[in-house]
């Protein structure tokens, strides 16, 4: 508990990250702008003359889209990158060398980075209402259950992001995963294709994978398509990926530690 | 321009050999370049087993054009994949030494190392373009054959006509970063669907702004007989494959011309 003030000055810290490489960040926002405006020329295209498809008429649908891709941009495992450079230039010796724990370290390193980039996805909201489709949230229980999706959803990247970037204890060559990572996770979350919409066998596989946890879940919440028991439900498929993943990382940390191989320093 | 294409041949052999020394990372590339392009492919295909057309485009009448705009894509790569390290070269200060071998600038650079992933989105587009064949009835008279060779070579200089701009510009400016990205992210996004999709300004935007049209949208229009729905004149459709000339000419003549302003930035 008295490591708390630590962990603080850390997240604060790295809130700062996304400023310094601004450049960057801007780019990687015309990229999302330019994602969001595809998805909604593509799929009014598809819709043709349909009013709905699967009871989710266009403009709701491109809500989902829209708010699907601004979240997936927010939440990007930033933690695991990060463990993975340290490895890579043996600086991981000095981190876990620091009185707070290296997994506690990321953790806030992580927050801060997303907190770092709030102001800059508010910035681009406005825009985004222009090349895509946003609507509020359907209901005022859909806002506030879809804010506790979201936390939820943020826990579980976080802990892939952990568990990712603890594989360069193994091997230092990570570029091919977090390649194949970015496309399983922007497929398989819906952000490119609601979940409702894939083909069946495809949905079962979609729905056997945590990625869901990261868009399909929360959005569809937020546009009123999961309510209910049904909601309750999705809500509890989050929470027991939180738990089987924050298991994982336990065991394969406990592993890991044993294996820290130091480059140069 | 004998020797030169001689001399090409010979420094990217040697590159090859070079990258050949390290088996499974050659394999791991090469696999990288397929998947990469090939899960853009997936999520038109899983929308379409469901919805059946894009605007009036079937599976594959989309898998054809995709599949056009891959091979032209992998083209340029496997020739020009190395053209953005002119940026980092000039930055570094480490262009000096290409002024000072007796070969010609671009020659040292594009054959500097054998672009390994190029293999891949080549490879995926001969994959898709081939299995897309089998779903649409092109009817492949010889001039049709010649047509579909030269829309897919007239790809290629498109996009490496713009990159080859884009590093000549960086002689003046630098960094060159954000326009690399911004037209990579145009071209292989917007690149690979019926552009009647975005609507009458943006069409035109990516028509005569970014000529991202003349990639595959409109050679794939002439060979499937759809130059119907087009909204310019059909003759640029016919004409598109020269359009790649045209750029990379301009672009080639841009580059040497701003080659003169180099200055070094020393070491």
């Amino acid at each position: 508990m008295s490591a708390l003030p630590t962990y603080f000055k850390i997240a604060s810290l790295a809130s700062q990250v996304a400023y310094a490489y601004r450049f960057n960040v801007l780019l990687q926002l015309v990229g999302l702008l330019l994602q969001i405006f595809l998805l909604r020329a593509f799929w009014t295209a598809i819709y043709e003359n349909r009013v709905s498809v699967d009871g989710v008429d266009l403009a709701t649908l491109l809500t989902y889209l829209t708010v699907a891709n601004l979240q997936l941009w927010i939440v990007f495992p930033e933690g695991g990158e990060i463990l993975q450079r340290r490895v890579r230039e043996g600086k991981v010796a000095l981190d876990l060398a620091r009185p707070v724990s290296l997994v506690g370290q990321l953790i806030s390193q992580q927050v801060g980075f997303t907190a770092g980039l709030l102001p800059l996805l508010l910035a681009v909201t406005p825009l985004a209402l222009v090349v895509g489709v946003l609507r509020p949230p359907d209901t005022l229980e859909a806002a506030a259950a879809y804010v506790v999706s979201l936390v939820f959803a943020y826990a579980v990247i976080v802990l892939i992001g952990l568990l990712l970037g603890m594989v360069s204890f193994w091997t230092m060559e990570t570029t091919g995963m977090w390649a194949i990572y970015r496309f399983a996770n922007l497929f398989f979350s819906g952000g490119l294709v609601p979940l409702w919409l894939f083909p069946e066998p495809l949905r079962t596989v979609a729905g056997l994978l945590p990625f869901q946890t990261q868009a399909n879940i929360p959005v569809s919440i937020y546009i009123g398509r999961l309510t209910g028991v049904d909601m309750l439900r999705a809500l509890l498929i989050q929470c027991v990926w939180i738990v089987l993943l924050a298991l994982l990382v336990r065991f394969v940390w406990s592993k890991a530690i044993r294996r820290v191989v130091i480059q140069g320093g | 321009m004998a020797s030169s294409a001689r001399l090409y041949l010979a420094l990217m052999g040697a590159s090859l050999r070079g990258e050949l020394q390290y088996r499974a990372n050659f394999v791991l590339w090469i696999v990288m370049g397929v998947v990469f392009q090939l899960t853009g492919f997936i999520f038109i295909w899983v929308v379409l087993s469901r919805f059946q057309t894009l605007a009036g485009w079937t599976l594959g009448e989309v898998a054809f054009l995709y599949g056009i705009r891959l091979l032209g894509h992998g083209a340029n790569l496997l020739i020009f994949g190395y053209l953005h390290r002119i940026e980092f070269l000039v930055r570094e200060g480490d262009f000096d030494r290409y002024l000072v071998r007796p070969v010609p600038i671009l020659l040292q650079v594009l054959t500097s190392r054998f672009p390994v992933g190029a293999i891949g989105d080549f490879g995926g587009g001969v994959a898709l373009f081939l299995a897309a064949n089998q779903l649409v009835r092109v009817d492949w008279s010889a001039l049709a054959l010649a047509f579909a060779a030269l829309a897919v070579v007239g790809a290629a200089l498109i996009e490496a006509g713009l990159k080859l701009a884009i590093a000549a510009l960086c002689f003046r400016f630098l960094s060159t970063r954000a326009l690399v990205f911004v037209v990579d992210d145009v071209f292989s996004n917007f690149g690979n669907y019926p552009l009647r999709i975005f609507g009458g300004l943006v069409q035109f935007l990516l028509t005569f702004a970014l000529p991202v049209a003349f990639v595959a949208y409109l050679p794939a229009t002439v060979l499937l007989g759809r130059t119907d729905e087009l909204s310019v004149n059909v003759l640029f459709a016919y004409l598109a494959p020269l359009v790649g000339l045209v750029i990379f000419g301009g672009a080639y003549v841009l580059w040497r011309h701003e080659l003169r302003q180099y200055q070094s930035s020393g070491h």
